[in-house]
C-alpha cells in the first residue's frame, strides 16, 4: 500500500455538486467528533493550529484509507466511491496496522542490533525510535514523526510521512543490518577504523551509514579480484582496480559494479529479494561516485588498502604561536607604513611566525593589489602548500586535492578573500612540476583547526 | 497566522445558530430581556470576529447560548447593554481558553467567568477582561479552583500570623 504523501484538505474537485457537498458535511461531522474526543468531551472549541492539525489528521487518514481501498493518489475518486467517513475509518485501521508493524520492526532491529561503535546507530535504537513509538498519536497527530534520527540510511528516497515513513526507515534498516551482519565482525571494525582515519572522522560519533561504508569496500574487494567477502584490498589489488576503473564513464562503472554486486550477493548467500533490490538500487549511486572519482583521479581515496595506514602519509602542520593583539596591531601598522613592497615582505618574513597571524595580516589591509602577488611569489613550496591547503580545505577534506585549472579558475571567480585571486595567479603561473609538488604536499597536510 | 496550505474551516463548518439563539427568548422574557433578529445577527457577527481574533475554532454556538442564558439570570443584566455584555463575556471566555488549555471544561470555565463577573467584578465586563481573567488564569496555573480568591501572599500571611 502506498502511504499518503501530500497534505491538502479534503475536497473533491470535479465531483458532482451533491458529492462534494456530502463530502464536506461528512468531513465537518468527523472534524466535530475529533474535536470532542480531543478535548475529552469537555470543550467545544480549539485553537486554530489544533484545528488545522486535526483536519490534517483526517486528510492523512482518508488518504491512507483511499490507498488501502485501491485508490492510491485518487482521493476525490475514493471519496465519490466510498465516502469520507468510510475512508477515514479504513485509514485509521491502516495506520494502526502500520504502527503495529513498525513496533515489530523495531523489536527486530533491537534484537539484531550490530555490535559496532556508532553512537547515532545506538541512539536510534535506544532513544529515537522508542520515543517515537511512545508518543505517536494515531488519531490526533498521525503525520508527526516526533523523534530525532541522526543515523542516516544509505538510500532514503521515501517521501512518506508519519508512521509510514518510520516503517519504511526501519524496514530499510532491517535490510542494511542483514547485509552488514553477514560480514566478518573483526573486519567490520577494522574497516570502520580505517574509514575514520582515511577521512579524518571520529566515526563513533559521526552521522555515517555503516552499510554504505561496508558495501562500498565489499564491492571494491570483489572488483579487485577477491573471491571471498572481504572489506579491503592489497596494494597490488588496488593497482588492478585502478586499471579496471581508470577512465570509467558512468556506463562502464555501472557494468563493473553490477557484476561485483551479483558476485558479492552470491558470496554472502543473500536470497532476500528486497535486500537484493536494495543492493542494486544503492549500487547505481556507487557507480556514479566511482565514475566521478575516476574522472578526477581520486579513486584511490575511496578504497581502503590492507595494511596501509592512511594517516602515515599525512603530515601534520603545527602552527607557531600567534602574537598577542597588541603586537599584531603594531606589526600591521609597521607593514602598512612601509613604502616599498620588498620592505613589507621582509618585515613579514622576519616577524610573522604563525599561519594564523599571516592570514590575519593578509586580511588587514596591509597589502594592496600586486603587493599580494609579490608576497606569494616569495613564499617557498612548504609555505605555499599550507596556504593552499587552507584555501582549499573543503575540497581537500572531501577527496584528494587536485589543483586543476578548472578548480583554480572556479575559485578565482568566487574568492572568499580579496587576496585569494593573487595566490591563485601565482599557482597558475608556476611550472607544472612545482604545482604538483605543492598539490601533493597540500593534500597530505593535516591542519589542526580544519 | 494560518498558512495558505491550511484548510479554510469556514468553508465546511456548519453556519447558522440564529434560530437557536432566538429560541431562548421565552427564557429571557422571564427576566425582562429579549433578543431581536438584529441582536442575534450582531452576536453572531461578533462571535465570528472574536474567534478570528483569538485564533480559535468553535463547534456551533453553544457557548454563546450558554452565556446568554447565564447572563439573563445575573442581577447585572440589563436590556440596554445585554448584547454588548454577552459579546464581552464571550471574548473573555475564549481569551482565557487560549491562555489556559483546550482541555478546560467549558462548563467549569463559564461557571468561573460568571462567578468572578458577578462576585468580584460586580458586573464590570471591563474588570473581568483584566483582573478577573488573570485571576482565573493564575488559578488554573496554580491548580486551584478557577474562581477561588487569590491566596494572601507570604508576607501578608506572616504579618497576619504575627498579630
Amino acid at each position: 500500500m502506498n502511504p499518503p504523501q501530500e497534505n491538502t484538505a479534503i475536497s473533491a474537485p470535479g465531483a458532482r455538486r451533491q458529492d462534494s457537498q456530502a463530502a464536506q458535511e461528512e468531513t465537518a461531522a468527523l472534524f466535530a467528533e475529533l474535536v470532542r474526543r480531543y478535548t475529552a468531551g469537555y470543550g467545544s472549541s480549539v485553537k486554530d493550529e489544533t484545528a488545522s492539525q486535526l483536519l490534517r489528521a483526517i486528510t492523512f487518514a482518508a488518504k491512507a484509507g483511499a490507498a488501502a481501498a485501491g485508490f492510491a493518489g485518487d482521493l476525490p475518486g475514493a471519496i465519490r466511491d466510498r465516502g469520507v467517513r468510510a475512508l477515514y475509518q479504513r485509514g485509521i485501521d491502516a495506520i494502526r496496522a502500520c504502527f503495529d508493524e513498525t513496533k515489530r520492526l523495531f523489536q527486530d532491529a533491537d534484537a539484531h542490533r550490530l555490535n559496532v561503535p556508532l553512537a547515532p546507530y545506538h541512539d536510534l535504537l535506544d532513544h529515537a525510535v522508542p520515543s517515537f513509538l511512545s508518543s505517536y498519536d494515531i488519531e490526533f497527530d498521525p503525520l508527526d514523526t516526533k523523534c530525532d534520527i541522526s543515523y542516516p540510511l544509505a538510500l532514503d528516497l521515501s517521501a512518506a510521512q508519519g508512521v509510514f515513513y518510520m516503517r519504511h526507515y526501519l524496514d530499510t534498516l532491517r535490510m542494511e543490518t542483514d547485509l552488514c551482519g553477514r560480514l566478518d565482525h573483526g573486519e567490520t571494525l577494522r574497516t570502520l577504523a580505517a574509514f575514520g582515519a582515511q577521512f579524518e572522522l571520529d566515526v563513533t560519533d559521526a552521522p555515517i551509514n555503516l552499510f554504505e561504508i561496508l558495501f562500498d569496500q565489499l564491492v571494491f574487494a570483489v572488483l579487485a579480484g577477491q573471491t571471498a567477502p572481504h572489506l579491503s584490498v592489497t596494494p597490488a589489488q588496488l593497482g588492478r582496480l585502478e586499471a579496471l576503473l581508470s577512465h570509467a564513464d558512468g556506463e562502464k562503472a555501472a557494468r563493473a559494479v553490477n557484476g561485483a554486486v551479483g558476485a558479492a550477493a552470491d558470496m554472502l548467500h543473500v536470497k532476500d529479494p528486497a535486500l537484493l533490490s536494495y543492493m542494486r538500487r544503492y549500487s547505481r549511486q556507487l557507480s556514479g561516485r566511482i565514475a566521478a572519482a575516476s574522472e578526477n583521479g581520486s579513486l584511490v581515496h575511496l578504497v581502503l588498502v590492507k595494511g596501509q595506514n592512511p594517516l602515515a602519509a599525512r603530515e601534520t602542520f603545527a602552527d607557531g604561536e600567534p602574537m598577542d593583539d597588541e603586537a599584531f596591531t603594531l606589526l600591521a601598522e609597521r607593514v602598512t607604513a612601509c613604502e616599498q613592497t620588498g620592505e613589507k615582505i621582509e618585515l613579514v618574513k622576519s616577524e610573522v611566525h604563525s599561519m594564523r597571524d599571516f592570514t590575519d595580516l593578509l586580511g588587514a589591509d596591509c597589502f594592496w593589489g600586486e603587493e599580494y602577488a609579490a608576497l606569494f611569489a616569495s613564499l617557498d613550496d612548504a609555505e605555499l602548500a599550507v596556504l593552499t591547503r587552507r584555501v582549499f580545505a573543503d575540497e581537500a577534506h572531501l577527496s584528494r586535492l587536485r589543483l586543476s585549472p578548472s578548480l583554480l579558475e572556479h575559485r578565482r571567480r568566487s574568492p572568499r578573500a580579496d587576496w585569494e585571486p593573487y595566490l591563485l595567479d601565482v599557482l597558475s603561473g608556476m611550472d607544472e612540476a612545482r604545482l604538483r609538488r605543492i598539490e601533493t604536499r597540500a593534500d597530505r597536510l593535516s591542519l589542526r583547526d580544519e | 497566522m494560518p498558512s495558505s496550505r491550511e484548510p479554510e474551516f469556514s468553508l465546511f463548518l456548519p453556519q447558522g445558530g440564529a434560530d437557536e439563539l432566538l429560541a431562548l427568548n421565552p427564557q429571557l422574557k422571564a427576566h425582562g430581556l429579549q433578543l431581536t433578529q438584529k441582536d442575534v445577527h450582531e452576536l453572531l457577527a461578533f462571535r465570528t470576529r472574536a474567534l478570528k481574533n483569538q485564533g480559535r475554532i468553535e463547534l456551533g454556538t453553544g457557548i454563546t447560548q450558554a452565556i446568554v442564558k447565564r447572563l439573563a439570570e445575573s442581577p447585572y443584566a440589563v436590556q440596554e447593554s445585554f448584547v454588548r455584555t454577552v459579546d464581552e463575556l464571550y471574548e473573555t471566555f475564549h481569551y482565557i481558553k487560549n491562555a489556559t488549555s483546550d482541555f478546560v471544561d467549558d462548563e467549569e470555565l463559564l461557571d468561573a467567568v460568571m462567578d468572578v463577573y458577578e462576585n468580584v467584578c460586580r458586573g464590570s465586563a471591563e474588570l473581568l477582561m483584566g483582573k478577573g481573567a488573570q485571576r482565573i488564569i493564575d488559578n488554573f496555573k496554580a491548580h486551584r479552583g478557577l474562581s477561588e480568591p487569590e491566596p494572601p501572599d507570604e508576607e501578608e500571611e506572616s504579618d497576619w500570623n504575627d498579630e
